[in-house]
């Protein structure tokens, strides 16, 4: 794994050039500061597999550098890891905003930085993995439990970057989120008979109605595979079920979904009840788990409601 | 790393290299502790304060990131405690002194700096 790591204090550099190597990483550059690494990423002749970058740098932050770097065709997908001494969560909410994959506290500890940078490059293989699929042209490239990355979809996160921003929300007791799971009604179907460019250009239409349903309170959304979604807000608002069925249904209306040919492909989401965090000791996977299930139950019994109409429609 | 060295060894010059380091730090500390003590002054003379405390929280954020890394867990910590103090636009265009609070911090991060010069 090619690591592009960027920190403005020397001391830092000299300690990664003494840390990677032990962990098994040898192929790595260093830049002093951000307008370094573009300039190193812009001459480099292969993509970097992952950048380690500290915030608080003189000219170009860390966080900018992320934001850039996000941009660019290449990394659209690449681990970017912020290591760094800046606590608050302003800093984590802007990191993972601008694109962040995960974000470590230094002083860096090698079996810590050893334990992200093995995260990191089981998800540059998967990564590779899908994209093999795709350019091989088999159909379809991903699974539908693959929780895969969504392009171009506003608040969107992949779902590890989502699950390390809440452990690193929850380090620094700033843990204070709600969770509103969303799910497809009838995804298998839609994997079964959707290309693949068709399905995940579906997911992204529901993601950006889930976005612009509860844009107003600042929203992280995720992908977690088998048609299903999370939405992290805020646990200061409370959001009506019912209400907020409707207006991503208007959302999903107004996006009119079609397939590869031009064929409408309407979309059915149901979302499930805002469950809050627990003040403390809250585990963020769990939260996530019973969002997921909430929305799964609220579409069965949304079913069953369907279905008991129907039989009373045909007794009467 | 040539093949067949022992993980013993390996440790061995993984400390010796992180040692150099720590030795370098403690050199810069040397530095350090004269810049913050010149800013201390300059704390006192309002048009100098907003640059003086840009440059101590500065000193302070270099100082946590890697403290910890060589060994001195304490004095990171300290040195994060006056950076989150000082470092504040508020703060540096404030006409008012850093509350005594921040000037207890930045006292026990001095101590402890010359701590670890005479280690």
């Amino acid at each position: 794994m090619r690591i592009l790591a960027v920190d403005d204090e020397e001391l830092v550099i000299s300690l990664l050039k003494v840390v990677l190597p032990k962990l098994g990483y040898d192929q790595a550059d260093f830049a002093s500061s951000g307008e370094e690494a573009l300039s190193l990423i812009q001459r480099s002749k292969t993509p970097y597999d992952c950048v380690l970058s500290d915030i608080r740098m003189p000219g170009m932050d860390g966080v900018e550098l992320c934001g850039h770097i996000r941009g660019l065709t290449d990394y659209v997908e690449t681990p970017i890891i912020m290591l760094t001494s800046m606590v608050d969560r302003e800093y984590v909410d802007r990191s993972f905003g601008a694109g962040a994959t995960d974000y470590m506290n230094k002083p860096i500890r090698s079996e810590e930085l050893d334990a992200r940078l093995r995260v990191a490059q089981m998800q540059r293989r998967e990564v590779r993995r899908l994209s093999a699929g795709a350019l091989a042209g088999t159909e379809p490239a991903f699974a539908l439990e693959d929780a895969i990355t969504l392009n171009d979809v506003p608040g969107f996160i992949s779902e590890i970057a989502l699950l390390n921003y809440l452990v690193q929300m929850s380090r620094i007791n700033a843990f204070m989120h709600a969770a509103i799971g969303f799910q497809i009604e009838g995804v298998e179907a839609h994997y079964h008979r959707s290309r693949a460019d068709d399905f995940k250009y579906m997911l992204e239409c529901v993601a950006e109605s889930i976005f612009g349903a509860t844009r107003t309170v600042g929203v992280m959304i995720s992908y977690l595979g088998s048609g299903s979604f999370v939405a992290i807000v805020p646990r200061v608002n409370s959001f009506d079920q019912d209400s907020l069925n409707d207006v991503v249904e208007m959302e999903l209306d107004g996006l009119k979904i079609v397939d590869h040919v031009g064929k409408w492909r309407p979309v059915n989401v149901w979302s499930g009840p805002q469950i809050n965090s627990r003040m403390f000791g809250g585990n963020p996977a769990e939260l996530i788990l019973r969002a997921v299930d909430a929305a799964r139950e609220a579409r069965s019994e949304e079913l069953q409601r369907r279905e008991s109409a129907i039989r009373q429609a045909i007794t009467a | 790393m040539p093949h067949g060295t022992g993980s013993t060894d390996h440790d061995a010059a993984l400390s010796a290299m992180v040692a150099d380091i720590r030795v370098r730090f403690q050199d810069r500390l040397v530095g350090y502790v004269l810049d913050i003590e010149d800013c201390k002054r300059q704390l006192e003379l309002p048009e100098r304060r907003g640059a003086a405390v840009a440059r101590i929280a500065d000193i302070a954020h270099s100082i946590s990131g890697i403290a910890g890394s060589v060994g001195y867990a304490d004095l990171g910590r300290t040195a994060a405690s006056v950076d989150a103090a000082f470092h504040s636009p508020k703060i540096a265009a404030s006409s008012d002194p850093p509350s005594a609070a921040a000037m207890d911090a930045l006292e026990r991060l001095l101590d402890l700096m010359e701590q670890k010069i005479d280690d």
